[in-house]
Parts: C-alpha cells; sequence; structure tokens
C-alpha cells in the first residue's frame, strides 16, 4: 500500500502509474480477504436473505410480504435487487444453503466466504473501475480510494458488511463525467446510482440544477439547442429509469395481470423504500449530523424541565424526540433543501460556462452529501462516505481551475478531517471489547498515517510557513485528537473495565451520544465552512473563488 | 541411546490424541520418490535464486566512512518520508491482526490442542507454580520447553491474563480455555509484542540502510510483510518476534557501536528462544572480528588492531554473556530446577527432525534413508559437525577477513551472516521443525532492498515451506492473502516479465494437487515433494547468502 503510495510532490501522471493504481487495489483486497473471519453485523444475514428472497421469489414478488418470511425483507430498489438475484447464480454454486430462504442465519464458513468475497470482487469492480474512469489511474486515487485512506468504507463494508463500494464506485465515476463535462453521461450514471439505492435521491436536486444550467441553459447556445439539450438529457433519464424499474414492472404485468398487478407491485416498493411510519428520525446510534444535535438538545431541554421521558429508545433501531417539537420527512426533506441551497445557488451562478460548470462540479456536489447527510431522515452515519468521494477528488487536487494553493490545502484538510470523523462515527458498529479493538486502533491509525503522507505539503512550502495562524491550528488540531482519543477510551476502556457494571449498564449510551454530538459539531462546522466558501463563489460568480 | 530416552521417546510417540497434520513414519516407509520432484524444483529454482547483479546499492565508500567514525550518525530522517514510514508500520500491524482472525494451532481439537495452548498453559503454570517446578510440573501435557526469559515473559504475561479473566488460567481447570476474550487477549499480547520487538527492530535496520524517505518505507513494508514470518506467530500461534526482533536488535546495536548492549541484547534473544542460537556463530564472529579489527569498528575511534589490544575488549564481551546468562538463569540453579530446564530445552531424544521439513535430513532420509541405518547418537554427532562447519564456515572467514581489515564492517555484512548462519542450522543441525525457517527469513527481511528478487523469491518459498501445516490449521485463506498481498506490494521490478513469469510459476505450483490428485497409496505425496523441492533450494539459498556474508562489504570493491 504505503510502497505504491506516492509521494506528495511526484507527478500522478508517470507513463507507469496505471499498474501501480491496479496494484495497491489488489494490495488492498488482500487485506481485506484477511478480515473474511472478523465480527460481520445482522446485515450479513440481511444480504444472505436478499439472495435468497431474489434467488426464489418471481420477480414480480420480490417486494411482496410472503406468509413465512425473514424480517430482513428487501427494501432497496429493484436494481439491486438484480445485482443480488445475479449473485445468487454463484452463491448456489458456492454453497446451496446460502439460498434457501427459511435457512435464517446461516453463517457457515463456505457463506461467509462467497459473501465476503462478493463485497471484494465487486468494489473492485465498481470503485476501483469507477475511480480509475474518474481519475485516469493515478496511484494516489487508489491509496485514497481502496481502504488506507477511506477506512470508514473498510469498516463498513467488510467488517460490518455492506456493499457500499459499489454505490461509491458508480459515483465516483458520475463526478468524473461531470469533472470532464460529459453531461449526459452523468445523468445516466446518476439514476442508476438512484435505482440501486434510493438514498441517493438527496442528492437529485443537486443533479438538477448542476444540469440544468451546465447542460440546458450552457452559455452561447440558441434556444432550439437548448430545448433539443433538453430532450436528450430527459430522455438519457427516463429510458434508464424505465430499463431499471423494468425487472419489477414487466414481470408484475405479466405474471399479477396487467396494469393492476403493476399498481400493487409499485405500491409494495413504495412501502418497502419508504417505510416513515416504521422509521425514526434518528437512529438508535445517532449518526453525527444536525438531528443528533437537536436530539441532544431534546434531551437536555427534557432534564431541564423536570419531565420523564418515555425511555430515550423505541424499539431497536431509532430514538424519539420527545420534548422539542418532532419534525417529519417532509421538514427534513425541506431543511436538507435549504442547507443544500448555497452548493444550488452556486452551481446557478457558476455552471453555464464550460469552465464554472467543470469547477463548481465537485464543491457543489460535495456540498450536496454534506447537506443531505445533515439533515436527511434516519440517516446511517455511513452516508457521510459519499461525501468523501468528491471530497476526496478535490483534496487530489481536481478543484476548481484556477483556485488558489490556500484553497487546495483547505481542500486537503477538509478531506482528512471528514475521514477521521467517518471512521470515528462508523467504530461504534463494531463490538467491544474483543478482537475488534485492535481492528479500531489500526484502522483509525492506518488512515491518520496515511493521509497525513500523502495530503500534508511538505514543511517549508511557502504556502504554510510557521506562521502564528498554523501555530494556532497545530495546537487545535492537538486538542481535537485529544478529544477524540478520550471518547475513544471512555467508549473502549473505561466502560468495559473499570466502570461498576451497574453503573455502565444506567449510562450505557452516554459514550456514544458524546461521541455523536462531539463528531456532529464538528460535521456541522465543516458543513458550514464548505457552505461559505460556496456562498462566496455564487457571489463572486466566479468558480476559481473556491 | 539411553533407555530412559527411549523409554521417553516412545511415551511420546504412543501419547494418546496427539495429532499430527501428517505423518513422517508413513511417507518414509514408502522413499525414496525424490526423482518425481524434478519438475517442480527447477520450477522453484527461477524463483529462490533472483539475480545477484541487483545487490550493488550498497557498494560504497561511504561505509568504511561510517565504520571509522567514532559514532556513525544516524541519517536524519527527512519530515516528509516519517509518515511513508509509519503508513508502512501500521500497514504490516493490519495484516498481523488480520492474519490473527483466522484459526490458530489446535484451535478447538482437544485433548492437546496446540501452541496456543501450549503458551496459554506455560503461563497458567508459571503463576501458579514455584519456580522449581516450571520445568517439571506434568511435563507430558505441554510441558514447558523454552528457556527462562521465555518463561518469565510467560509470567507476566500470565499476571496480566489473570487480570483480566482469572478463569483463562486457572490451574488445571483452565486446560483448553478458547473463550473468545481470551483469544483476543492471547493474540492482542502477541501483535504488542510483534509491534513493540520486531517491528521497531525492522524500523530501526531500515533507517539505518536506506536512509529516510520512500526507501526506507518501502523496506519496511516489505519486511512486515514477508507472510511466513506473519503467518508463524499470528497465525499459527508463537511469540518468535521476541527472539527474532531481539536478535535484530543485536545487530542494531552492533552497528550503533555498542557491543555490550549487542552481547546484552542476543544473550536475552538466546534465552528467550533456543532458535536463537541459530544467529549465535554469525554474532559471535561479528564481534569478535570487530573487536580485533579495532579502528572504530567495534566501539570508539583511534583503537588499536590486534588480539593483544583486542584482550580486554573480549573479555568485556564475555563479562557480559556470563552475566547475562547468570542474571536468567541463577533464579532457576536457586531453586533447583535448571538442570530440569536444560533437559526440557535441549530435547536431543526427540528424533532428528521433525515431519516433512525442506532441510537436509529429510532429504537424507529420503534418499538414504540415514535416521534408519545410523545410531541416533552418530546422527546428533554428523548433525553438529555438519552445522558447525556449515555455520561458522562463512562467519569465520567474515570474521578473519574483518579482523585483518580487508572488509569494511557493515551492517548489511552482518545481517547476510545471520541469514547465512540460520539457514546452516536450518539445513545441518538436529531436531529442525519447518517453522524453523522464520529465522532464516528474518534477517534477510530487512535487506529486502539490497535483494530485492532474492528476498522476495525467499520469503514467498519460506512461506511455502511451511503450507502443509498451515492448510492442515486451516490457515490455507490467510497464507494465499498474505503471499499475493507481499507479491503486490513489491517495489516494481527492473525485470517485470521474469517476476510475472516467476509469480505465475509459483501460483501454479499450489494449484499442481488439484490438477493432479496424488494416487491413493500416497496421500502425503504433495507435502514431501515441497518439502523435497524447498530443500536443494535453501541449500543453494544457504551458498549464496554465505557468498554475500564473506564479501559484501570488501574493501576493494567499495573503492
Amino acid at each position: 500500500m504505503a510502497v505504491a503510495a506516492p509521494s506528495p510532490t511526484s507527478g500522478s501522471t508517470s507513463p507507469t502509474g496505471g499498474g501501480t493504481y491496479w496494484r495497491v487495489f489488489v494490495a488492498c483486497a488482500c487485506v481485506k480477504i484477511l478480515f473474511w473471519p472478523s465480527y460481520h453485523s445482522t446485515d450479513f444475514e440481511v444480504h444472505r436473505n436478499w439472495l435468497a428472497v431474489t434467488a426464489s421469489t418471481p420477480m414480480a414478488y420480490w417486494y411482496a410480504d410472503q406468509p413465512k418470511q425473514s424480517p430482513w425483507t428487501l427494501d432497496y430498489p429493484p436494481l439491486f435487487g438484480v445485482f443480488e438475484r445475479f449473485l445468487s447464480y454463484f452463491a448456489k454454486l458456492a454453497d446451496p444453503m446460502i439460498v434457501e430462504p427459511q435457512n435464517l442465519d446461516y453463517a457457515a464458513w463456505s457463506c461467509v466466504a462467497f459473501q465476503r468475497f462478493t463485497v471484494v470482487a465487486a468494489e473492485l469492480a465498481c470503485l476501483g473501475g469507477g475511480v480509475a474512469v474518474a481519475s485516469g489511474g493515478a496511484p494516489e486515487f487508489a491509496v485514497l480510494f481502496a481502504g488506507p485512506g477511506l477506512a470508514s468504507l473498510f469498516v463498513v463494508d467488510h467488517v460490518h458488511f455492506q456493499y457500499n463500494g459499489v454505490f461509491l464506485g458508480v459515483l465516483a465515476c458520475c463526478a468524473g463525467f461531470l469533472v470532464k463535462g460529459q453531461h449526459v453521461r452523468a445523468a445516466v450514471a446518476f439514476t442508476l446510482l438512484m435505482c440501486m439505492k434510493h438514498l441517493f435521491l438527496t442528492l437529485a436536486p443537486f443533479f438538477g440544477v448542476y444540469l440544468l444550467f451546465a447542460h440546458v441553459l450552457a452559455e452561447k447556445t440558441t434556444l432550439g439547442e437548448k430545448v433539443l439539450r433538453l430532450v436528450d438529457l430527459g430522455a438519457a433519464v427516463t429510458a434508464t429509469a424505465a430499463a431499471s424499474l423494468a425487472p419489477l414492472v414487466v414481470p408484475a404485468f405479466h405474471d399479477r395481470g396487467g396494469l393492476a398487478g403493476v399498481g400493487a407491485a409499485v405500491v409494495e416498493l413504495k412501502g418497502r423504500l419508504f417505510p416513515f411510519g416504521d422509521r425514526g428520525l434518528v437512529h438508535s446510534y445517532w449518526a453525527p449530523n444536525a438531528w443528533a444535535l437537536y436530539a441532544f438538545l431534546d434531551r437536555v431541554a427534557m432534564k431541564a424541565s423536570g419531565r420523564e421521558g418515555g425511555g430515550a429508545t423505541r424499539g431497536v433501531v431509532e430514538t424519539q424526540i420527545e420534548y422539542l417539537p418532532a419534525p417529519g420527512p417532509l421538514h427534513c426533506a425541506l431543511l436538507t433543501l435549504l442547507a443544500a441551497a448555497p452548493a444550488l445557488l452556486a452551481a446557478a451562478r457558476t455552471a453555464s460556462t464550460q469552465s464554472g460548470a467543470r469547477g463548481i462540479a465537485l464543491p457543489a456536489l460535495a456540498h450536496a452529501c454534506l447537506a443531505a447527510f445533515a439533515f436527511g431522515w434516519h440517516v446511517h452515519e455511513k452516508f457521510l462516505i459519499v461525501a468523501l468521494v468528491p471530497l476526496a477528488f478535490l483534496a487530489l487536487g481536481k478543484g476548481p481551475a484556477g483556485s488558489s494553493e490556500g484553497s487546495r490545502m483547505l481542500d486537503a484538510k477538509l478531506y482528512r478531517h471528514v475521514a477521521r470523523l467517518a471512521t470515528f462515527a462508523m467504530l461504534p458498529l463494531l463490538p467491544s471489547p474483543g478482537p475488534e479493538l485492535a481492528t479500531k486502533v489500526l484502522v483509525l491509525a492506518l488512515e491518520e498515517c496515511c493521509l497525513r503522507a500523502l495530503l500534508d505539503r511538505p514543511p517549508g512550502c511557502p504556502c504554510c510557513g510557521d506562521s502564528p495562524a498554523t501555530l494556532l491550528e497545530t495546537l487545535l488540531e492537538g486538542a481535537h485528537l485529544a478529544v477524540l482519543l478520550s471518547l475513544f477510551l471512555l467508549k473502549e476502556v473505561v466502560y468495559p473495565l473499570l466502570l461498576p457494571a451497574d453503573l455502565a449498564a444506567r449510562l450505557e449510551f452516554l459514550p456514544l451520544m458524546l461521541t455523536s454530538v462531539y463528531c456532529a459539531a464538528w460535521v456541522s462546522a465543516l458543513s458550514l465552512l464548505s457552505a461559505g466558501r460556496l456562498l462566496y463563489v455564487a457571489y463572486r460568480a466566479d468558480a476559481s473563488a473556491w | 541411546m539411553s533407555a530412559a530416552s527411549e523409554l521417553a521417546q516412545r511415551a511420546l510417540r504412543e501419547k494418546p490424541g496427539i495429532k499430527r497434520y501428517d505423518s513422517t513414519d508413513a511417507v518414509t516407509a514408502r522413499a525414496p520418490q525424490g526423482v518425481q520432484g524434478a519438475r517442480a524444483k527447477k520450477l522453484l529454482a527461477a524463483r529462490a535464486l533472483g539475480s545477484p547483479e541487483r545487490l550493488r546499492r550498497f557498494d560504497s565508500a561511504d561505509h568504511y566512512a561510517r565504520a571509522a567514525a567514532a559514532a556513525p550518525p544516524a541519517p536524519a530522517p527527512a519530515p516528509s518520508g516519517k509518515w511513508l514510514s509509519w503508513c508502512a508500520v501500521a500497514a504490516g500491524l493490519v495484516a498481523r491482526h488480520g492474519c490473527s482472525l483466522h484459526p490458530y494451532s489446535g484451535e478447538a481439537t482437544p485433548p492437546r490442542f496446540g501452541d496456543y495452548e501450549a503458551h496459554r498453559h506455560w503461563m497458567e503454570v508459571t503463576i501458579h507454580k514455584p519456580l522449581a517446578d516450571w520445568y517439571a510440573y506434568d511435563v507430558d501435557y505441554w510441558g514447558l520447553d523454552y528457556p527462562p526469559a521465555m518463561a518469565y515473559l510467560e509470567y507476566a504475561l500470565g499476571k496480566l491474563s489473570h487480570i483480566i479473566d482469572p478463569a483463562s488460567v486457572a490451574l488445571e481447570t483452565s486446560r483448553g480455555y478458547e473463550a473468545a476474550g481470551h483469544r483476543a487477549w492471547m493474540r492482542g499480547s502477541v501483535l504488542a509484542l510483534d509491534g513493540l520487538v520486531f517491528c521497531s527492530a525492522v524500523v530501526a535496520l531500515s533507517g539505518r540502510l536506506y536512509g529516510a524517505g520512500r526507501d526506507r518505507a518501502a523496506a519496511i513494508l516489505a519486511a512486515l510483510l514477508s507472510p511466513a514470518l506473519v503467518l508463524v506467530d499470528h497465525g499459527h500461534f508463537q511469540y518468535n518476534c521476541v527472539p527474532l526482533g531481539l536478535a535484530l536488535w543485536s545487530a542494531v546495536m552492533v552497528d550503533a557501536r555498542r557491543p555490550l548492549a549487542a552481547a546484552a541484547l542476543f544473550c536475552l534473544a538466546l534465552n528467550a528462544k533456543q532458535t536463537a542460537l541459530y544467529f549465535a556463530p554469525a554474532v559471535f564472529c561479528e564481534l569478535l572480528g570487530r573487536a580485533l579489527a579495532g579502528g572504530g569498528a567495534f566501539a570508539a575511534a583511534g583503537e588499536a588492531r590486534g588480539p593483544r589490544a583486542a584482550a580486554p575488549r573480549v573479555l568485556a564481551l564475555g563479562g557480559v554473556v556470563v552475566g547475562c546468562f547468570g542474571l536468567c538463569w541463577l533464579p532457576l540453579a536457586a531453586a533447583g530446577a535448571a538442570g530440569d530446564a536444560l533437559r526440557r530445552c535441549f530435547p536431543v531424544e526427540r528424533g532428528v527432525f521433525e515431519d516433512k521439513v525442506a532441510n537436509f535430513w529429510y532429504a537424507a532420509q529420503v534418499v538414504l534413508r540415514v535416521r534408519d541405518r545410523a545410531a541416533p547418537g552418530a546422527l546428533v554427532a554428523a548433525a553438529a559437525a555438519l552445522t558447525f562447519v556449515a555455520a561458522f564456515g562463512p562467519a569465520g572467514w567474515r570474521c578473519y577477513r574483518v579482523a585483518a581489515g580487508r572488509a569494511a564492517p557493515s551492517l548489511r555484512g552482518l545481517l547476510w551472516s545471520l541469514h547465512a548462519g540460520a539457514l546452516a542450522f536450518f539445513l545441518f543441525s538436529y531436531h529442525v521443525h519447518e517453522k524453523g525457517i522464520i529465522v532464516a527469513a528474518a534477517p534477510l527481511a530487512a535487506l529486502h532492498g539490497d535483494a530485492p528478487e532474492y528476498a522476495a523469491g525467499f520469503a514467498l518459498l519460506a512461506a511455502f515451506s511451511m503450507l502443509p501445516l498451515l492448510h492442515f490449521e486451516g490457515l490455507a485463506v490467510a497464507y494465499g492473502a498474505l503471499c499475493a498481498l507481499y507479491a503486490a506490494t513489491l517495489p516494481r521490478s527492473r525485470r517485470p516479465r521474469a517476476r510475472v513469469a516467476g509469480l505465475a510459476a509459483f501460483a501454479l505450483v499450489h494449484a499442481l494437487p488439484a490438477l493432479a490428485p496424488p494416487p491413493a497409496r500416497y496421500p502425503d505425496l504433495y507435502p514431501a515433494l515441497a518439502a523435497l523441492a524447498a530443500g536443494p533450494l535453501f541449500g543453494l539459498a544457504w551458498l549464496y547468502a554465505s557468498l554475500m556474508a564473506a564479501t559484501c562489504d570488501d574493501k576493494a570493491k567499495a573503492g
């Protein structure tokens, strides 16, 4: 990993760079294979069940409730179901027991190895391929994306168990298309992404506004051209969406009696994809976003008012707001839109010129991701990784042409901070104590060293002398690291080893809450910074002002 | 053979429940069969030898100049490369931890389990039994057979384990204790000791050999990802990182012109595990040669050359050695257990080799049936003589050249000498286990930047020679992943096609058992073939390493 990592000063365009890019990905894949026997969460069984459901149920009934079904019903869009169906053919070859729907909680080594292998292979293909397309195969991108520089993805995919690498690969591809000005391809890739995981719908407003200004309303085009561009963009998106939904709709039309069957299937799909009734505003472990701060305020206000709450959590996976006004999904959507407004505004102001469109794509996309994370309904901590994709491109110098060296340094710092917070916020997903303690310490350490080696400017660089500001920053960062370290020790050492058991049980969620709130404050501050920079871009109507 | 040792041997053989992954006796009865291995040998020969012309990077006058300086200044690390080196260390630790998630030797196989249980049992015995009983307590169930320093370490680990989970080291009742939390503790203890002793030594050596920056990071990464070293400690389960790390630290001290510290550290390594003895001729000859050479090779500048001037230096070294051994053994001697400990540490009754090991004695047994024809006493004597010649030959030659001022004593030469000496012991000494190859792999791992192709070939061959054992223990996935990781992180080759061909051949060899299943009459055909193919290659490696140890810091070449 580190050998292949070029020093920050070496160019990324060496003729031999392509081989190194894939060697880094392959080396990291080997490390991921080493972690196969590691702990896996219930998501492992969720995906095993999806393999079984998609393999054994007719496509028209994928989203219909079955008389005897696992609690982990398919709740991703049909395109992801097709992916699981594709994997299930190989699962049958590896071990037919994997795709038995009634074989709940099956976790023999054959099953673990097969499912873990699919994650590694899918990530290698999608993330490796997507980032290669977007970056031209520069090795430092491999170091950032393959694992050492994106430990949060490693934790959530290869330990916890999910397929986020697939989505991030498509998103990286999409970002690459935007930067290259290939708008129709970007629109198609983004539509595919939404049809694989509907969570990415939260980025749709950004893509809508951006493509409207960059593609349809591009300067120096006649009205006729504008109409034609709108038509080809619309046609591409509609065709992709139709093709993605076809695996559900066409069989439903055939097998379930025409349009009525299609309607029933779509209603089932909607119920599974948007279970607003069943899922609350925040998860029981609060993702470090604005709602974590709000929920914390709610707890404080409740204590202050002396009212007793009905218990902090409801069910296993959510927390309720009990004292302050509880927002609904619509409020979340409106607030997300409001938070994304600087990105939309900046895109609207700059994207109609070619250089502006290319320059603003990544900063605005990154901010749209941060905004969606900040105010999304029932957002998981892993959505923060989504924001890391455009931030990584910015950090590695793909920012707007003509922007200052200071802004590039800021981008690198932003990536490092968000990546660190994302990893830190991901750690409570793993159990403690146990071998996962070493996993946590080591992935944090590897990511920190890797990002410092890759993104830190060498000392003596003219942009960052030993000014008082640098000293202050070093001190602040030291304090920040000290707080993170104490939170980590509180959760991993003090609670399991030093605290009396009854006290630890009574205050069970305290370390998690403190972690969430502290990380949330940081992420919010960094999002505000990004909003400020975008508003300045919008005010100047010049992407290079980023 | 005395009646007592014969009885002991029979008891060992007939002990119920000792499960081996394969039986040497079964195969040796069917030998010879080595003829069939010729093709596999050729395939592997391409890997192990590498190319001698890649070894020139260190030939600079700078080394002699450094030897002459009073205290050689360590190269100041450039800050930009600092984090890259830390990256390499973190990556090495991540790979170690990943490997430790896989099964350990004897996992869930009562009644004897394996090396994991042995170490846990020693923690249990050392904290509950008085010193006098450490080496005598129920020796049939994993009796302690490590030298005292390791026993003291087991005692310290046992005390910690007792604080965390008393049930894990409770006397008698804890046999076969395999709770998940305790497993994490045991694995964590190896990881921590590896990081503190072995990885730190690699970092120190890489700084002395390759300066700062990317070369150093690459050297650290290659050394820490050497698959055999990771698999034995973090897969199979042992604490080899401690003696190996101490021996490498001793080499660092020799290079830092602190010979007494070097001698003390090496004595500690010897007292941590007998296999550190593999390094003893090289360390002895190096220190002796440097003491005789004087002139800044030993400690300070301006020292006189020759035996008379060297006498106080050699006496001081001897004093340190006696002092260290005394410190380690006195408590045992006071408790009257030193004799037990010595007998447990050198079990001559356990046979000339164990299982299918890629050394001279296994090949000699298969081809000439030596073990069946010769008396055990004669075998011990032959092994001792052969080992002495093979180990002291190159080291002695190097000692002479250093003492006579014909060679500049460099750290590189010392590491080559350690590598060659360890190979000599692995090939020719008595009762060698296949895991012993990691002793030879450790000093070479630190030299990766000097002979990349040879070092890579050796590291993979060392792992390959242990594959039958690792496969039996459920470590095949870890083995494959670690070998692939190692191959993928190797620095770019100057002859990429040759490397790809070599790696492809290496990968293909693994497919042979699947492509051509062994005949029913010879179920252990492939492990035997692997040992017979790797043995001669290790022999060639010994020749090559001896040559390097004797000549690599030749003054004529450096000038």
